[in-house]
């Protein structure tokens, strides 16, 4: 029997507990609070700090950023194509990948697998010179696959390895069974792995979104046009320029245009989260 | 039309079977050793050529045998000083975000009302992409423009300093960062906390362990296979740090948070000196294995995975 | 049956002229050619290039511009990207820095035959110094669009006032500049309210390529390096009472540099934010700092003056000067596509007065590198603009010059902080940079 069972206890004994946990979610919430009461502020209203509550509320900031000053909607647009792309790649492969460590033998396995989770040491710094010669001669500089195409093949080893940690808990039995009644391996996985892996594949879907979203140093390095911009361009290349120290009201609501999506997504799939995080046996 | 197998099934059936299975895996994985060699090694191996090479992509890569390695530990102030920068950087911030993190897991893990609006609220920040923390960062810490400094001097009536500008708060600054990031190390302690079975606390009360015992004789040992992963996922995404310092500091004040990644892509993308910052990324790469290694041995001494 | 056929006659003219309408565009279109232009002018002067770029296409109907803006942040990066990928622009700006390395990596087209076959008298066109930073190995690899300017200081009259200083007197010796400062500077314990003065810009985390310590070390009768641009020459005297000067100046008027640079930064955003509000007394700043005010801090335009930065006079050697190494402009990358069009872009935006000059006259700037370029300049700044560009001297910059700046700024940071004496500092930096230049002589 695990914690997770019961009913709630009086919170009478725990009044402690409850304050300092207030008080630390006050702390950790303020600068997100900040970050949307800044973006409905006026210009003038940036250079008052202290003034915390603009009035009226600025919502044509949001416009001016996303149409106007800034062509941030087509960014947000971009992360989108980029990131859909990149999920089906990550949960596909990785899924595909995995239940090929976890469930069947070969001559190398163990080796690989190693080599697999070594891959997760390996600084992106090390391979980004090479990747980006090697991303020139395909003609793929100033498109978006090298930020789609690694996906495919599973790059991610995380991925791989909640896919693998999850596949080892499925009993055996059942795939014997499918094989028994004469199933090859590829409809083993897509029909009766696949669909127990729902809280894995919720798990991997996100974490896969997230990283995609926020990917930094691939558009960086690999995107010159600012039309194929993704948003982690596209708002370092608002405070990158001179003229920011009295843009702060447009930045912050380009910032919050960028994390919106992302904290939906996450509140969304929130029930899966432990779940999937625990099934998986991660901290074995 | 499957024949059941029986110790009369002849051996050489068993053997297709082993073939099929090797096959099949093969196949599965087959994606992943291409992704392997086509992203992974085969640049690794590149990277590796090139750094004995002087190479500025538009002249081609000229051979200079050690000459990069020499220049780095012998006549490269920068350099040194970014191992450091990195090296206090990963001690500061893996551990504290490890204390943290369980410390946050072990507060909210309580079956009381409201626990999960808590959850939500500490995790949400690790929800924020880096680079748009960063730049709410930039912002929070402005001394003129943010809400910190007025904040801290309202309170304590403490003038605080400017935390990104001042060489000796910047890299402090940058590692609160990851620290109000918590959220993700948070929950993955959170689901070791849920998986310690109950009956281990009652037999503690029953001998009459006062809390701080419970936390030194069970919690913590059943944690440290949690504590050991983290650990290691720490010390290689500190290692690797960049987005967050290049937004916030770009490697100043006075090369304070010139952290490893940031001098390399200064080497090779601004300077373009791809041999010389190959052979950065090629330290790297040793130095990562080498600390991992050293975490991995040491484990066997304070990781327990049966029950205590 | 009349009108039936009056109406299918109708339709059919219609029909006839949008299928010629449809044509037309097409036609044309095809007969057009678009050319990327990367350049760094961003903020305000973005709708300014655009207008400018827009009256060039009218001139040019066959050809279309497609403007991409770079911050100097990312500029060197975007452009090894495009260089590696074969992906270069077919007209390129250049920093000051960054050309020098391109250019001496051949990364240009030389322009030499171009200048010749369209028989342009350079000389008369552009001031020499100019057209001097804008070679390599002898040959031509770029149009420069100023002179190498030297940085002035803006000034807050009100405060001044306040401090009973006259705004209407102009500061010449460092002597006049250090009372000033000290004068606007208001501090209660270790807390600076208010600053005079920051001796050293860009000298932490900056991007850009002024460097105060060349400023300071031009009026202090030095030089970084020797005419040649081959050896170091910022290890005299000069360079050491120069250094020496800025770290006394900070410590006299401020408490300290690291003080300074705590509570105010370096860079330009930190600078002029507080020079906005108020809570800076002077700031040494580049000529387009009007242009720029005008846009984000409207409110100080009234209250602003300038003057050019002073000199040591307390050095009979010592002279009104500037010495500037290299000089950023507009070059065509060695394999653009369309060299041809580039080239007339090329012409336009550095040489004809609907162009550059326009686009200078619009950003009240007076470093334009155009002989015959009058810009209306405000009469609040007009006398000390033309003066600024009058005092310049320019040479052309190594191919290491951007590290050898990088260099400058650290060595400018670690004396300031006191992390080394100003004599050590230099005898570091002087050794570093030799070992550059050796380096790329080989």
């Amino acid at each position: 029997m695990t914690a997770s069972d019961a009913a709630y206890e009086p919170w009478r004994p725990h009044i402690g507990r409850y304050i300092v946990l207030f008080g630390l979610s006050a702390i950790w919430l303020l600068p997100v609070v900040l970050l949307g009461t800044t973006s409905l502020k006026t210009q003038p209203q940036v250079y008052d700090a202290t003034r915390i509550f603009p009035w009226p509320l600025a919502w044509e900031n949001y416009k001016l950023v996303l149409f106007d000053s800034f062509p941030f909607a087509r960014y947000v647009f971009n992360s989108i194509v980029v990131a859909v792309a990149s999920v089906a790649g990550d949960v596909l492969s990785s899924a595909f990948i995995a239940y090929g460590f976890a469930q069947l033998r070969f001559p190398g396995r163990r080796i690989m697998f190693l080599l697999m989770i070594a891959t997760m040491m390996f600084p992106f710094a090390v391979r980004m010179i090479p990747l980006f010669l090697i991303f020139k001669e395909l003609g793929w500089i100033n498109t978006w696959y090298p930020l789609i195409a690694p996906s495919f093949f599973g790059t991610h080893a995380f991925f791989i390895f909640l896919f693998h940690q999850f596949f080892l808990g499925i009993p055996r039995s059942l795939m014997e069974a499918a094989r028994i009644d004469g199933a090859n391996e590829l409809q083993i996985w897509w029909r009766v792995v696949m669909p127990l892996s729902k809280p894995v594949v919720a798990v991997v879907a996100v974490l896969a979104f997230e990283q995609s979203w926020s990917d930094f140093m691939s558009p960086l390095l690999y995107l010159n046009d600012s039309k194929m911009y993704t948003l982690p361009m596209g708002l370092y290349s608002l405070i990158s320029g001179d003229d920011v120290a009295s843009n702060w009201h447009l930045v912050m609501a380009a910032t919050v245009t960028m994390i919106f999506p992302v904290v939906a997504v996450f509140i969304l799939a929130q029930r899966f989260f432990v779940r999937g995080v625990t099934a998986s046996g991660i901290k074995g | 039309m499957h024949r059941p197998m029986n110790s009369r099934t002849p051996r050489r059936l068993t053997m297709t079977n082993r073939w099929r299975e090797a096959l099949w895996g093969l196949f599965f994985v087959s994606p992943w050793i291409f992704g392997f060699v086509v992203f992974s090694a085969g640049p690794m191996i590149a990277s590796l050529y090139l750094s004995f090479t002087e190479y500025n992509v538009v002249q081609a890569p000229m051979w200079i045998g050690w000459e990069n390695y020499e220049r780095l530990f012998t006549a490269d102030r920068l350099y040194i000083k970014s191992l450091w920068v990195t090296l206090e950087y990963s001690m500061v911030r893996v551990p504290l975000v490890i204390v943290v993190g369980l410390a946050f897991a072990m507060l909210i893990n309580a079956r009381l009302r409201f626990m999960s609006v808590f959850r939500v609220s500490l995790y949400l920040p690790s929800v924020v992409p880096l680079v748009a923390a960063s730049v709410l960062w930039l912002w929070f810490l402005n001394p003129q423009l943010g809400l910190l400094n007025p904040l801290i001097r309202d309170v304590t009536g403490w003038s605080p300093p400017n935390w990104l500008r001042d060489p000796d708060f910047a890299l402090y600054a940058i590692v609160a960062l990851s620290v109000w990031q918590v959220g993700h190390t948070m929950m993955i302690f959170l689901a070791g906390l849920q998986e310690i079975p109950r009956d281990l606390y009652e037999a503690a009360e029953i001998d009459g362990c006062g809390p701080i015992r419970r936390l030194r004789h069970v919690t913590l040992p059943m944690m440290t296979p949690t504590i050991y992963f983290n650990l290691i996922i720490g010390v290689i995404q500190s290692f690797q740090a960049f987005a967050a310092v290049f937004i916030l500091t770009r490697g100043g004040p006075a090369n304070e948070t010139l952290i490893y990644v940031v001098y390399l892509y200064r080497r090779g993308i601004e300077y373009i000196e791809m041999g010389y910052a190959s052979a950065m990324a090629a330290i790297l790469v040793l130095a990562i294995l080498a600390l991992t290694a050293l975490i991995m041995k040491t484990s066997d001494k304070w990781v327990t995975y049966d029950r205590v | 049956m009349t009108s039936n056929t009056s109406s299918m006659t109708r339709r059919a003219t219609l029909a006839a002229a949008a299928a010629l309408a449809m044509c037309l565009p097409i036609a044309y279109a095809a007969a057009q050619t678009t050319i990327t232009f990367w350049n760094g002018w961003d903020g305000s002067r973005r709708p300014q290039l655009r207008a400018v770029l827009d009256a060039f296409e009218r001139r040019n109907p066959d050809i279309k511009v497609e403007s991409l803006t770079l911050s100097s942040d990312t500029t060197a990066q975007r452009f090894l990207t495009g260089i590696a990928a074969g992906a270069v622009p077919d007209l390129y700006m250049t920093q000051a820095g960054d050309f020098s390395r391109w250019g001496s990596l051949g990364a240009f087209m030389p322009l030499d035959d171009l200048v010749a076959r369209d028989k342009i008298d350079l000389n008369a066109t552009f001031f020499p110094s100019s057209i001097e930073g804008s070679r390599v190995n002898g040959k031509l690899l770029q149009f420069p669009f100023k002179v190498a300017t030297s940085m002035l200081v803006w000034y807050n009259k009100d405060l001044f006032r306040q401090a009973g200083l006259d705004p209407e007197k102009p500061i010449r010796t460092w002597a006049e500049l250090e009372e000033a400062a000290a004068r606007t500077t208001k501090r209660s314990g270790t807390t600076i309210d208010q600053l005079g003065f920051n001796a050293c810009l860009n000298c932490s985390i900056g991007t850009g390529s002024e460097n105060p310590f060349v400023e300071w070390m031009s009026r202090n009768g030095g030089a970084i390096l020797s005419p040649d641009g081959r050896s170091v020459a910022f290890d005299s005297p000069q360079g050491i009472d120069t250094l020496k000067w800025m770290v006394a100046f900070s410590d006299r008027t401020a408490g300290g540099w690291g003080t300074v640079l705590r509570q105010f930064g370096s860079t330009w955003k930190d600078l002029r934010t507080s020079f906005y509000t108020g809570k800076m007394a002077m700031i040494h700043d580049g000529p387009f700092l009007y242009n720029i005010m005008a846009n984000d801090a409207p409110h100080m335009l009234d209250k602003v003056g300038v003057f050019v930065s002073p000199m040591n006079a307390a050095n009979p050697g010592a002279r009104q000067r500037y010495i500037g190494y290299g000089v950023p402009g507009y070059g065509i990358p060695a394999k653009a596509k369309n060299p041809e069009a580039a080239w007339k872009l090329l012409k336009f935006i550095a040489m004809e007065d609907a162009g550059a000059c326009e686009f200078f006259r619009q950003q009240k700037r007076a470093d334009t590198s155009l002989r015959n370029c009058k810009v209306d300049l405000p009469p609040t700044v007009a006398s000390a603009f033309v003066q600024n560009a009058e005092l310049v001297e320019g040479h052309a910059a190594p191919g290491v010059w951007s590290q050898i700046h990088a260099r400058l700024q650290q060595m400018s940071e670690s004396a300031l902080l006191g992390q080394a004496t100003p004599e050590a500092a230099i005898k570091a930096a002087a050794d570093d940079v030799r070992r550059l230049l050796a380096r790329q002589q080989n």
